[in-house]
């Protein structure tokens, strides 16, 4: 039994190679990417408007409010990146019940390059809002030695990142298949209905923890001037 | 552990997913909401406005309303004048007709009064007259108008020097001569005395001219020109008729 669906691979040539995570992740996209078409092809803006339309407006809405709530702003700018974070985490988690499927969640490659993803957005959202100065600067706040922490804690907080979602839903789907070997009846079905409730948790944890990290970027550098000023 | 391969094989996805996303997700879905927000405001604001719209209808109207009541009292008020004025002008009208139907048959009393005295008058004369003819007959075994013409003689020739000259002065200026008027045929006998005390009058030998004049009740009249020399039943009748009237007229 393998720890990470990377292992398995389903084609390769040279380098190239697909494995299940790969395949997974497509579907994933395949799937998002098709019902949300299906839905907003023909969009009401009536006061009527069809279920699957009102649900995704719910769940537009409210990653748009919860966004809203950490940044302080009116803004879409965030909404398509920890969105799709979210949706994709929520989505690769939740897709659990089926069986011989693996979250793509599940690998450390996955949850790795969402951390990047995060550690590269971080800045570049940072530096969209107030420029790369004032953004570099903010490294060298409060004083100049607290640098190579600042440094660290970027660094840190992006692998804890990409290690707890990696070791949450791995461990769930660990521990489903080692329960299955040992206690084959019910007790499974517990575990995996916990493993849903960590996976939808762990999506929440994920996209919330990467739009406070770009708020937190923003933020500093729309204060950056003024604390100067008052040191 | 960890496949780099698998890595940015997942970064590429992941951004893929993003864009995806962003085109078939999230935009038209904010677009939507964002139009039907607006479309709601739209009509909220059109609600609105149309509640305004209403509420200056009302007002209008309401306005319209006081104005049209206030414009009937004010036209009830005047017709009411109008009524009164046309009531006083009818009563007017009506009192006045009234008296223009009094007054026209105080008139006609009147008329028919006078008419019945005229008559009355006639009647008179000529009863007075045939009495008297009748009295003069058997009593005196004389003519009335025997009678009368004699008195008239007398009566010229009983005529002061003033009276005398008036009438030849009148005779002179005149071209016409001079008549004497009868209510009954002059006797023939008695001709030749009246022309005798008309020239003796006259003081001149001119010849009277005789003749029958409904106008004298019963009498003999002398006239020249617009000299009037007479005597007859009309003096006396006259007195009777003024009693005759009194008692009429009370």
């Amino acid at each position: 039994m393998e720890i990470s669906p990377d292992t398995v691979i389903l084609w390769q040539w040279g380098i190239f190679k697909i494995n299940k995570t790969i395949a997974f992740t497509w579907g994933i996209m395949v799937f998002l990417t098709i019902g949300s078409w299906l839905v907003t092809r023909k969009l009401s803006t009536g006061t009527t408007l069809s279920r699957w339309q009102n649900l995704l407006e719910i769940l537009v809405k409210g990653i748009y409010d919860q966004i809203r709530a950490i940044s302080r702003r009116e803004s879409y700018q965030y909404l398509p990146f920890v969105g799709t974070l979210f949706l994709f985490v929520m989505v690769s988690n939740l897709l659990t019940i089926f069986p011989l499927y693996e979250p793509p969640t599940g690998s450390l490659s996955t949850t790795i390059g969402l951390a990047l993803c995060v550690f590269v957005a971080t800045p570049m959202f940072g530096i969209m809002e107030g420029g790369a100065r004032a953004y570099f600067t903010s490294y060298f706040k409060p004083t100049f030695f607290m640098l190579p922490f600042n440094i660290i804690g970027e660094i840190s907080r992006t692998i804890a990142l990409a290690v707890r979602l990696f070791g949450n839903i791995m461990s769930g789907s660990m521990i489903g298949a080692i329960l299955l070997s040992v206690v084959p009846l019910v007790f499974p079905v517990i575990m995996k209905a916990l493993g849903l409730l960590t996976g939808l948790v762990q999506a929440y944890i994920f996209a919330v923890l990467a739009m406070v990290y770009i708020a937190s970027a923003t933020q500093v550098h729309k204060k950056g001037p003024n604390s100067t000023k008052k040191a | 552990m960890i496949d780099w391969f698998t890595v940015s094989a997942q970064i590429i996805n992941f951004l893929i997913l993003v864009f995806l996303l962003k085109k078939f997700l999230y935009g038209p879905i904010i677009r939507a909401m964002d139009k039907r927000e607006q479309t709601i405001a739209g009509r909220l604001n059109e609600a609105e406005q149309k509640r305004t719209a209403a509420q200056s209808e009302i007002e209008t109207y309401r306005k319209k309303n006081e104005d049209f009541e206030s414009q009937r009292a004010d036209m009830l008020a005047k017709a009411k004048e109008r009524a009164e004025e046309r009531e006083k002008e009818l009563v007017e009208a009506a009192r006045k007709e009234v008296d223009g139907i009094k007054a026209r048959w105080q008139e006609a009393v009147g008329q028919e009064k006078e008419a019945f005295i005229r008559n009355l008058r006639h009647k008179m004369a000529g009863e007075v007259h045939t009495i008297a003819r009748r009295v003069f007959a058997d009593l005196a075994d004389m003519s009335l108008e025997e009678h009368m013409t004699d008195m008239f003689i007398k009566k010229m020739h009983a005529l002061d020097q003033e009276e005398q000259e008036k009438i030849k002065s009148k005779l002179r200026d005149s071209a016409a001569g001079i008549t004497v008027a009868t209510s009954f045929g002059v006797p023939e006998h008695k001709l030749q005395a009246v022309t005798e005390a008309v020239r003796n009058i006259t003081g001149s030998d001119a010849q009277p001219e005789f003749v029958l004049s409904k106008d004298i009740l019963c009498g003999i009249e002398l006239r020249a020109k617009d000299y009037k020399l007479g005597w007859n039943v009309d003096e006396y009748l006259k007195s009777l008729e003024e009693e005759f009237g009194r008692v009429l007229g009370g």
